[in-house]
């Protein structure tokens, strides 16, 4: 896993911004704010409660909208990614009837057994099991979109180009990035078609919920209570990998089964050593000096290996 | 003071206005948990209350009390129903089916609509209401012109909020459209459930009949019209998925049949069906005692259960409990799921009606198109 970048601060969800109004008063922004609101989708530009909590100049980079006139435009483009999402939701559908069954039996085996024997080294293999086919998943989802990444030839798409030239002005002279949340894969997507991030400098990033999953080093999807029936965490495939060992857990506290031990458990088991931390709404994290800090009104969380949920380390 | 404690409270002799003082303390029907009082207040020589609960007698008379003309019927309903009704109400020998005048609360339906009641802690679904807040997709409507059924159909497509035309869309073609509009707000549903990110945005064909008992009961041109006429069109119109994986039926009651009868006369064209208390009558020997218009749905049933295949890869399958078809829609479940269907079920305390149908579209529109709530981290 890579090192995280310093200056880099992850927040939880932002309904009424109120962590981000209070980081922004001690954070050094010294030029207009760049900020994407692609998670958001058709709605990117109904953003002028998030620019009123910005409060200083600010410009939203459009990377949704960039994207669908990019789609609309250019045929070939959206012909392969078209192509490329058919194969990874094949792959997923194929992944996640593997996963329902091994995470069965890992969950029945965390039940307490008979007293006397113990059912550790049993555990410790499902667990092992679950960690490898995540593994092998992701490597075969990652190998999937470096081979499209090749086949849609992007550097050499005039109108990509020339968003991404536009793009690459304008962080330049900002002097903040800041990374709303919403739907993660589209998100993902278009921070990495446009480049966003490889043309911002020192400054601060600033991401939250979704928006601070979309820089891990990898995503995983979660929601013990869907409407229809529980549904088993997922990875999807690599982040930006920005946040080091950091798996952020946006509305963990409504998505997860907080007190079943047991999902808390088979949770942090799995992902270690990155450590499942609870993105609340207070939650503020700072990349400072090496170190990660936790900055929110309350201390941060995180899902522990014994299935309880204990105060993040750093 | 308990209902139970005013009645108790009423002299041996009452008067009028202890009776209105008594209407003027409690709405009607009074709910209290799984208890429903209903009362009517009139000159009568019977009311009762009238409904269509399976299992209970169709009639259930309420009982004047003495020396007044306020009529009551206390009876006990499970937590969570859903109860349609009417009083019946006999003058001069005369049996007249009326709205509750007590109650408020009505069901539409195309028959003219009931009064409706519940049993403890019944809510209608908030996602259910027009939000204001919350952006509604359109509808389209044209007339396509049928070589199969003759003559032209009527047409609504609806397009979600975010409907792009560049982006592929999952189709889900509805029998009864309209009426589903009308009496299930599947409009409302799915503007609230889509923008709560628990429905994928899919467009929506709302289709109509014209001869609805005999088109929707196994008609070979009806399907030949929903497959070979309406889908190439929408898929020429709209952005689609252009392939049996992006499609799906819905209908109720034989709407019902209408889309398992199509998805089974066109194998893979279709992914996935909702159906929702469908009248999927059949028999394992001899005849039915259904009305003769089932005729053709037991026999397409009967043909279907020897010689099933599997015409679609998932379905979702609800039905009433208080519905005659309760039977036929539970044993079809493990039918599905034995022929490698994944067949989700869910029943509730309520009748063959457009609001249970209402009630269940959650269940069932975000198990087939699940939307990106699992990937959404606003």
């Amino acid at each position: 896993m890579a090192e995280p970048r310093d200056r880099l601060f992850l927040l939880g969800p932002q309904p009424a911004y109120a962590s981000l109004i209070r980081l922004l008063e001690r954070v050094e922004v010294r030029a207009p704010a760049a900020y994407t609101t692609a998670g958001w989708e058709t709605e990117e530009g109904e953003d002028q409660e998030l620019r009123e909590a910005i409060g200083g100049p600010c410009r939203n980079l459009e990377l949704f909208a960039r994207s669908e006139h990019l789609f609309a435009e250019d045929t070939e483009l959206i012909g392969l990614l078209r192509e490329r999402q058919d194969v990874l939701r094949h792959l997923r559908d194929v992944y996640n009837a593997r996963l329902g069954h091994l995470l069965d039996a890992a969950r029945e085996l965390l039940l307490p057994g008979p007293a006397g024997i113990s059912l550790e080294g049993e555990r410790a293999s499902a667990v092992d099991m679950i960690r490898r086919l995540d593994s092998e998943y992701l490597q075969r989802v990652t190998g999937l979109i470096e081979d499209y990444d090749s086949r849609l030839r992007l550097s050499e798409r005039p109108l990509l180009a020339a968003h991404r030239k536009d793009l690459a002005e304008i962080l330049s002279r900002s002097g903040a990035l800041l990374i709303a949340g919403g739907h993660v894969a589209i998100l993902l997507n278009r921070l990495r078609l446009f480049g966003v991030l490889q043309h911002v400098g020192d400054v601060p990033v600033i991401a939250w919920s979704g928006g601070a999953m979309a820089l891990a080093e990898r995503l995983v999807f979660y929601h013990d209570f869907p409407p229809q029936g529980k549904g088993n965490p997922e990875v999807l495939r690599a982040g930006m990998g920005l946040c080091g060992s950091i798996q952020p857990l946006p509305e963990g506290d409504s998505r997860l089964a907080l007190e079943d031990p047991i999902r808390v458990q088979l949770f942090a088991r799995r992902f270690e050593p990155f450590q499942c931390v609870l993105f609340d709404e207070g939650t503020v994290l700072e990349r400072r000096a090496g170190r990660w800090h936790s900055c929110g009104p309350g201390p941060a969380r995180q899902l522990g290996v014994d299935g309880q949920v204990r105060e993040f380390a750093s | 003071m308990s209902l139970p404690r005013l009645f108790e409270s009423l002299p041996a002799e009452p008067a009028p206005a202890d009776v209105e003082r008594i209407l003027q303390k409690v709405s009607f029907p009074y709910v209290d948990g799984s208890s429903v009082t209903f009362a009517f207040v009139g000159e009568a020589e019977q009311v009762a209350v009238r409904h269509w609960i399976y299992g209970l007698p169709s009639s259930l008379p309420l009982k004047r009390v003495e020396g007044t003309d306020l009529w009551v019927l206390q009876a006990d309903f499970p937590a969570g129903s859903r109860i349609e009704y009417k009083f019946g109400v006999t003058r001069d020998g005369h049996e007249e089916w009326i709205f509750d005048p007590l109650n408020e609360q009505v069901a539409n339906d195309p028959f003219g609509g009931n009064s409706v009641t519940h049993g403890g802690d019944y809510e209608r679904p908030d996602w259910t209401f027009r939000d204001p807040s919350v952006r509604q997709g359109r509808i389209e409507r044209f007339a396509l012109r049928s070589e199969a059924l003759g003559g032209e159909r009527q047409v609504g497509v609806y397009l979600p909020a975010g409907y792009r035309p560049y982006r592929r869309h999952r189709l889900l073609v509805v029998h009864d459209g309209e009426d589903y509009l009308r009496y299930s707000q599947l409009d409302n549903a799915l503007d609230n459930l889509i923008a709560r990110r628990e429905v994928s945005p899919l467009v929506v064909a709302l289709t109509n009949p014209v001869d609805r008992l005999r088109e929707y009961a196994h008609d070979e041109r009806h399907a030949r019209h929903i497959v070979e006429e309406l889908v190439p069109v929408l898929e020429q119109r709209y952005s689609l998925i252009p392939e049996g994986s992006g499609r799906s039926l819905m209908g109720a009651s034989f709407g019902g049949v209408a889309s398992l009868s199509t998805a089974w006369l066109y194998p893979g064209a279709f992914d996935s069906l909702l159906l929702q208390s469908g009248s999927f009558a059949f028999t394992d020997i001899g005849g039915h005692s259904r009305s003769p218009v089932f005729d053709p749905v037991v026999a397409f049933m009967n043909a279907f259960r020897k010689a099933p295949g599997r015409p679609v890869n998932r379905a979702f399958v609800s039905c009433g409990m208080f519905e005659s078809l309760i039977y036929e829609n539970r044993s079809l479940v493990p039918f599905l799921q034995k022929h490698g269907i994944e067949t989700t079920y869910e029943e509730a305390y309520d009748g063959h009606n457009w609001e249970n149908w209402r009630d269940r579209l959650r269940k069932g529109l975000s198990r087939l198109f699940p939307g990106p709530l699992w990937e959404s981290y606003l």
